[in-house]
């Protein structure tokens, strides 16, 4: 520990349990972020003294000059370097992150270092031992930002009590979400994925194409009529279709889904009255029918009724098959349900519904393994101030899922607009670059571990970087987020590439009579 | 309690009194004479010029503090850089002592053991500094002319005259290994210029109140730079006892200086003897830009070719106005601004200053190791320094 080619400097002035001030020089100093030992910093536990090795991490760092200062001229500056080389003075911050118990936990130490202590860069063994659990058991989600060479490993005992996954667009949410998928379900892990983006729906292939090696454990499904995809079926390895059995779906369904209050009752009870003629299997199409023969009936409020159940008609999520749940609850399986192009309150709907199913089956005792949900764009179904039709099981799960084994992994761009209560019942977090002061500001409120410092570091992260804070990790840690290996669906357009294909398109149109359908249909875009 | 009402009131009582601190205008003809008389004597600036000789510094730094037991702790230190880092030099002195009654003897002593390592500093390494420009914090000719007298500090009664018998080394040390020797004050209470300009006056002096050359300055030349007519310093200071001190010595020392050991008595009536065949010191104040602080720069006059001592100019005499020239080009080359009026002399203050911070917990808490006793400052000082 005591390497003297390591030492970066002495602690100074007043040192309390949570941070301290050092001195350091120019060729040593250690930058931002660096790791330091205290070696054998006396700790006392009860009337015994016991010498533990504490780990500290720079949270600041000063070059200061008392000679060339901020009061001065350029004329003066410029003088006084021409006639003495300004030799500025180093100090720093840095904040105590604890000491290793005999367990392996990371404790807090309740004895201050004291001044004139020598300072060390930490050692990446050591290092390891602090932010990386037993890799048996673990996730190895990247690398320290600052320690290439020390891995972050998260404990999945860390699920427990639900994961928030936030970071603005671009910082890279969802290849961090696919990395912690593939770990997880080659564990034997049962996960369900709302996709509304198509970002995961190419986790059976990585990047050149060829088969992951969780493929086959992962199912695609996809509401059937949806066009325009981000990527085909085939491109994506095949899929499963995500029906919905209108036949199946109780009366307040029908209603919610066609969108009638519930005080238009009269409308309400001639869909019923429709609905109770119809037997077996029947498609909104059979309900619409029946009111037709109501309203030619002179059944006013049959014929009122016909709107909003014509709207639905045009669904194409109907079909015979119900929700999957058997497959969807199978262990070690990965279901993304691809809601990409899925209108509104449909994928609403969607998720109310498979949320609720499932729900049923775990408060039933029926849930036989740990079952993680993993939600994107967690604001639009537990929203702050809206209501939404899948709000009330998300707040459910959220506050009694640990009971049942139903785990969230909350995924959001806009933390300020998810439901507070939910977003505190996510015990950790892991949060990427942020700028969005109302989105901070939510983050702040949220994730008790994050400690004032990592939070301003927030906007400062780069893509791809992460502070995990909480129960998924023996103390927070900076991380550079590495290693997935399936391909990703949510990664950015190219620009410069997209608008080439623009003006090869424009030429075609401007010099020939191809139309702008037969132009798109020649073109392979893999990806957007 | 801010007692801010009274003190405006004491403020708009004394108004006439204090604004004629501040005034430009003339308030008597006595005053109207010696404008007139500075006016004739307060040169155009020349250009500043970079001199292709090495520079260096010096300036010291000095804390005291009483201890619950009596016993009272002074340090002082002195620093010599030179340009571009080509020298650093420190020097270190710690004094533990006890039954020290006179308040004013104790801030004496402290700072005869400052100036007296400032003097040693460059003694010490006097061969490295041949050929150069050396620039000391403060007046050359204070620090020559204020110490006739013992100090009351037991053990140390003649430690006024080790400075003399420094400096007087030093200005010889400096003409022969060609060393440009100029004492710069930030700040001077001395009135030695207005006296000067009062010599040929008609009118007589109000009152026996002298105004301060930095007064006379301020009021009426502030919005003009330039320099004073240089003015060489001799017996000015010692005037009445120059004779004694040339003549008698052991007389005088005898009288200032009591508590002598009997082993230093020879030495001690030469270096009062040398006194009068010391070099006078030139002297001028230089205001570089409009609203800045005037600066006073000390040369002594050997050093400039001049051959004048203490005991041929009594009391002094105004020079050449081109004597300084040269001292005061280079002066106004080496300046940056108001805050940095010379590079080196700015880097210095700045690295020798003694904090309170590094007094009394550093140096404090290095005695109580040492010792192995707890070191206690007087209630009093506990409050500023604890």
């Amino acid at each position: 520990m005591k390497d003297l080619k390591n030492r970066v400097g002495f602690i100074v002035g007043e040192v309390d349990t949570t941070k301290f001030t050092f001195v350091s020089d120019r060729n040593k100093y250690p930058p931002r972020h660096e790791y330091l030992i205290i070696p054998e910093v006396k700790e006392r536990r009860g009337n015994h003294f016991k010498n533990v090795d504490v780990l500290a991490q720079v949270t600041r760092l000063v070059n200061y000059s008392e000679i060339v200062s901020q009061q001065l001229s350029l004329r003066e500056v410029e003088l006084l370097i021409s006639k003495y080389p300004a030799d500025p003075k180093v100090y720093g911050e840095a904040k105590i992150l604890g000491y290793l118990s005999e367990n392996g936990d990371v404790q807090l130490p309740r004895s201050a270092a004291v001044p004139g202590q020598e300072l060390f860069i930490a050692p990446s063994s050591l290092l390891e031992n602090f932010f990386s659990e037993n890799p048996d058991n673990c996730i190895e989600i990247g690398r320290l930002i600052t320690r290439s060479d020390v891995p972050v490993r998260i404990n999945p005992n860390g699920f427990r009590r639900h994961v928030a996954i936030i970071a603005q667009t671009g910082a890279g949410k969802s290849y961090l979400v696919g990395l912690i998928l593939e770990k997880l379900l080659p564990m034997g892990a049962t996960v369900v994925v709302f996709d509304p983006n198509s970002d995961y729906v190419r986790m059976k292939l990585d990047r050149n194409g060829n088969k992951t090696n969780v493929a086959d454990f992962v199912t695609i499904y996809r509401p059937p009529g949806v066009k325009g995809r981000r990527f085909s079926d085939e491109e994506i390895g095949g899929v499963e279709s995500y029906t919905i059995n209108f036949s199946s779906l109780e009366l307040e369904d029908v209603f919610g889904l066609c969108g009638i209050p519930r005080k238009w009752t009269r409308i309400r009870t001639a869909i019923e009255n429709a609905l109770n003629n119809l037997h077996g299997f029947y498609q909104p199409k059979d309900l619409y029918s029946g009111l037709e023969t109501m309203a030619q009936n002179n059944d006013s409020d049959a014929e009122r009724a016909l709107p909003y159940v014509r709207r639905i008609m045009n669904f194409d999520i109907w079909g015979a098959k119900g929700i999957p749940l058997k497959n969807l609850l199978r262990p070690r399986r990965l279901s993304v349900i691809d809601l990409a192009g899925v209108q509104k309150d449909i994928m609403q709907y969607i998720v109310e519904r498979t949320l609720s199913e499932a729900w049923s089956r775990a408060t039933a005792g029926e849930l036989d393994y740990p079952l993680f949900l993993v939600m994107e764009e967690a604001h639009n179904y537990a929203p702050k101030k809206n209501k939404s039709r899948a709000g009330y099981i998300v707040k459910r799960i959220a506050s009694e899922g640990r009971k049942f084994k139903v785990f969230f992994l909350l995924v959001s761009q806009r933390p300020g607009r998810v439901d507070d209560d939910v977003l505190s019942q996510c015990n950790s977090q892991i949060i990427m670059r942020m700028a969005n002061p109302v989105d901070m500001s939510a983050v702040r409120n949220a994730a008790e571990a994050l400690s004032q410092d990592l939070f301003e570091d927030l906007p400062g992260l780069n893509k791809g970087e992460a502070i995990i804070v909480g129960e998924l990790i023996k103390t927070p840690a900076m991380v550079k987020v590495t290693g997935r290996t399936s391909a990703e669906g949510g990664s950015d357009i190219d620009i410069i590439e997209a608008l080439k294909r623009s003006r090869k398109a424009a030429e075609i149109l401007d010099n020939t009579s191809t139309n702008i359908e037969e132009i798109r249909g020649s073109e392979t875009v893999s990806e957007w | 309690m801010r007692f801010a009402s009274e003190f405006v009131e004491e403020v708009k009582q004394r108004k006439s009194e204090l604004s004629s601190m501040f005034s430009k205008t003339y308030k008597n003809e006595f005053e109207k004479e010696l404008g007139l008389m500075l006016e004739q004597r307060w040169l155009p600036l020349p250009h500043g010029e970079n001199l292709e000789s090495k520079e260096y510094a010096v300036d010291g730094s000095m804390a005291h503090r009483s201890l619950v037991n009596g016993v009272d702790l002074f340090f002082a230190r002195a620093l010599l850089i030179g340009h571009n880092g080509i020298m650093e030099r420190k020097k270190f002195t710690f004094e533990a002592l006890r039954a020290l009654e006179n308040a004013d003897e104790v801030r004496r002593f402290l700072r005869l053991l400052m100036n007296y390592l400032e003097v040693q500093i460059i003694l010490e390494n006097i061969d490295k500094l041949a050929n150069s420009v050396v620039l000391m914090d403060g007046s050359l000719y204070g620090r020559f002319t204020h110490y006739y007298r013992e100090v009351m500090v037991s053990g140390f009664e003649d430690f006024p005259l080790k400075l003399i018998s420094s400096l007087q080394e030093l200005f010889i040390q400096c003409k022969q290994k060609e060393i440009l020797l100029i004492g710069v004050s930030k700040y001077s209470r001395s009135r030695a210029l207005s006296r000067a300009l009062m010599q040929n006056l008609v009118s007589k002096l109000p009152s026996d109140l002298v105004p301060s050359d930095m007064e006379i300055i301020y009021r009426w030349k502030m919005e003009t730079p330039g320099y004073s007519m240089p003015l060489i310093l001799g017996d000015y200071a010692v005037y009445w006892e120059i004779d004694k001190l040339s003549e008698n010595p052991s007389s005088f020392l005898e009288r200032s200086f009591p508590s002598i050991h009997e082993s230093m008595k020879v030495w001690g009536q030469q270096v009062l003897s040398n006194i009068s065949r010391s070099p006078a010191i030139a002297m001028c104040y230089v205001l570089p830009e409009v609203g800045d602080a005037p600066l006073r720069l000390d040369v002594p006059v050997n050093l400039l070719d001049d051959t004048r001592e203490i005991g041929t100019v009594s009391p002094f005499e105004f020079a050449d106005p081109l004597l300084l020239e040269k001292v005061i080009s280079y002066f106004l080359g080496s300046r940056g601004g108001r805050e940095v009026y010379n590079a080196l002399l700015y880097i210095v203050d700045k690295e020798v200053r003694m904090s309170a911070r590094v007094v009394d917990s550093l140096y404090k808490s290095i005695i109580c190791e040492e010792l192995g006793f707890p070191v206690e400052y007087e209630r009093g000082m506990r409050r500023f320094f604890e």
